[in-house]
């Protein structure tokens, strides 16, 4: 099912969550929400939802108003950061929750409730966690419990508000490729916050990176990395050298013991971090400015730097926007 | 289950002299008092004591006070945690005012609630004088004792939900609906189960206090034998007669009852939470 946001303004007092946003999100994709806190990515992944109103604009699920429409009748399923899981109910009668609360004409008979609720632990990886209550469950366990649940109703969208950002680093890397998986496996038009633009730039079919209630931009993975519109993006998107004439990212700078270059200038290096796939550098060039290098482990090799010696660094490409604002 | 650990290394040691510091402690304001009283009435003898606990008298006082405190505490289990819900959910202009208001029965002395009450509702008070025009009498009959006990247990019941609604996240209302719960479904599905623990914690206080409290209904029961004579006030009667054994008999009795409900209420209540210890 295909979403748009038309003009959604929201306003709490005097500060402006979301402004003016209007989007569209294709059916079937998986869309990252991407923004610092204070952005308005998770007012506006709510309002969609219909766990907030919009102060102005509209909200249309394949076409259709739904503006309006109650949170109960949207189809939506939601998975909360904190997985806000029913914690007097086992995994299993969390996950049949949505089924048995529905009205008796439409609610399913306990037998294809079972079925339906196993099939969904299956699908999670969990079914030999159904009769455990939370409290006895890992992070990640119980956000792929919140999952199911959000699941078992289902919805014609799902919505994920920061799903990994109370997991620990490992079970986060983990889980995201999980839920890549998953998405590719049942297709789901699904829209996610985080402000890890890492997490943003693996797990989504497209980006639309926000700011301070604005869009950004809206694009691949790739499109936002590697032909950012704004300086807010370029900087929020990875590291980023602030030189004369732009912005360098850290890997597209080249280093050298001569001066091979027009653009350019010597620098010192103060520390070399070896460990690791990527070998990254820290310079001071003559102006006093620290620029962060990055390199491959076999052109560090080659080159062989070491603390203390003077290089001449020059960026294969700068990147400049109009109007910057930092 | 690991064996049971008596001590283990902490940041603050101290469980040796906290756990004696407790021992004695109760010992001393709890367990001495209490035996002492089992110990005066024993010297009735058990025929004697049979016939003092059992008499027709001291039987209606039973059950005026265990029925009263009960009706009390259950009225108060229902509006206290709309007061809870209130104060915990919601802010509004006054909010502090009525939070600080729900303690007034804490604070009071008993009898000056008691000769409020029984000013307000007595035939020619208030709210009395309306209410017997028509045709209920409040002031001297056991409604009126189970007003009483209405106010004095209501901030148990408030205090002990406010702080468990204040942690319960909104967050798991939002999911129910999600998931297409209705109002109904989830606040008994949902919300109330996550209560349950600490609304009959409220509960038991409640009734607890209900069962000894003597000062704020001696005035508004009027205190007629069979009707409305609740079980302290027989204490004191026979108090007031030297009848020594017999009021410890009485109390004894009023003692191992209330100790049987509350334990039976610990129980229901730890297995209730049991599931959601976190």
């Amino acid at each position: 099912m295909s979403i748009e946001a038309r003009n959604v303004t929201k306003r709490f007092g005097s500060f402006v969550a979301v402004d003016d946003v209007s989007l569209v999100f294709p059916g079937g994709e998986l869309t990252a929400l991407l923004g610092p806190s204070g952005s308005g990515k998770t007012s506006l992944l709510r309002i969609i939802a219909g766990l907030e109103r919009a102060d102005a604009g509209q909200v249309l699920f394949e076409g259709e108003d739904a503006t309006g429409r109650d949170v109960r009748q949207r189809g939506v399923g939601f998975v909360f950061q904190h997985y806000a899981l029913f914690r007097h109910m086992t995994v299993f009668d969390n996950i049949a929750f949505g089924l048995r609360v529905r009205p008796r004409a439409r609610r399913p008979g306990a037998p294809e409730i079972r079925a339906k609720v196993m099939d969904l632990l299956k699908l999670v990886q969990l079914d030999w966690l159904a009769n455990r209550y939370p409290s006895e469950l890992s992070g990640g366990q119980r956000q792929r419990v919140a999952l199911a649940r959000a699941l078992a109703v289902e919805p014609k969208l799902l919505l994920l508000d920061e799903p990994f950002g109370s997991l620990d680093a490992k079970v986060r890397l983990e889980l995201r490729r999980w839920l890549r998986r998953l998405h590719d496996e049942i297709k789901l038009t699904s829209v996610f916050v985080t402000h890890d633009q890492e997490e943003a730039l693996e797990v989504s079919d497209r980006v639309v990176v926000m700011n301070k209630g604005h869009v950004e931009q809206v694009g691949s993975p790739q499109e936002v990395f590697d032909q950012p519109k704004t300086s807010f993006v370029m900087n929020f998107l990875g590291q980023v050298n602030a030189v004369k004439g732009g912005y360098v990212r850290p890997h597209e700078f080249e280093l050298a013991r001569s001066a091979d270059a027009p653009e350019g200038s010597w620098a010192e290096v103060r520390h070399i971090h070896m460990a690791g796939a990527v070998v990254k550098l820290e310079l001071v060039d003559e102006a006093k400015n620290v620029l962060l290098v990055e390199m491959s482990r076999d052109r560090a090799d080659a080159l062989a730097p070491r603390v203390g010696e003077r290089l001449f660094a020059w960026p294969r490409r700068l990147r400049s926007f109009e109007a910057a604002t930092v | 289950m690991s064996s049971v650990v008596l001590k283990r290394h902490s940041v603050l040691p101290g469980f040796g002299l906290t756990v004696g510091y407790t021992l004695l402690y109760l010992s001393l304001i709890v367990l001495l008092p209490l035996s002492t009283l089992a110990f005066k009435s024993s010297s009735l003898g058990f025929d004697a004591f049979w016939t003092t606990v059992s008499s027709a008298r001291v039987v209606a006082s039973y059950k005026l006070t265990f029925g009263a405190s009960l009706a009390a505490a259950t009225i108060n289990a229902f509006f206290g945690l709309i007061v809870a819900w209130v104060l915990a959910r919601y802010t509004f202009p006054g909010r502090r005012l009525v939070d600080a208001i729900v303690d007034l029965p804490f604070a009071l002395p008993t009898a000056v609630a008691g000769i409020a009450l029984t000013t307000l509702y007595s035939e020619n008070g208030w709210l009395g004088a309306p209410l017997a025009r028509m045709g209920v009498k409040v002031a001297f009959t056991p409604l009126g004792i189970t007003l009483a006990l209405t106010f004095i247990g209501l901030p148990f019941v408030v205090r002990t939900l406010q702080p468990v609604i204040d942690e319960l996240d909104p967050e798991l209302e939002e999911a129910a609906a999600s998931l297409g719960a209705s109002r109904a479904q989830t606040l008994f599905r949902v919300v109330l189960p996550a209560l349950l623990p600490a609304w009959l914690t409220g509960f038991a206080l409640a009734f607890a206090r209900c069962l000894g409290e003597y000062g704020s209904v001696v005035f508004i029961a009027g205190n007629m034998p069979m009707r409305t004579e609740i079980t302290p006030l027989l204490i004191i009667t026979k108090l007031e007669q030297y009848d020594y054994p017999g009021a410890t008999a009485i109390a004894v009795v009023m003692l191992v009852a209330s100790f049987v409900l509350l334990l039976g209420i610990n129980l229901l209540q730890s297995w209730s939470g049991r599931r959601l210890a976190a």
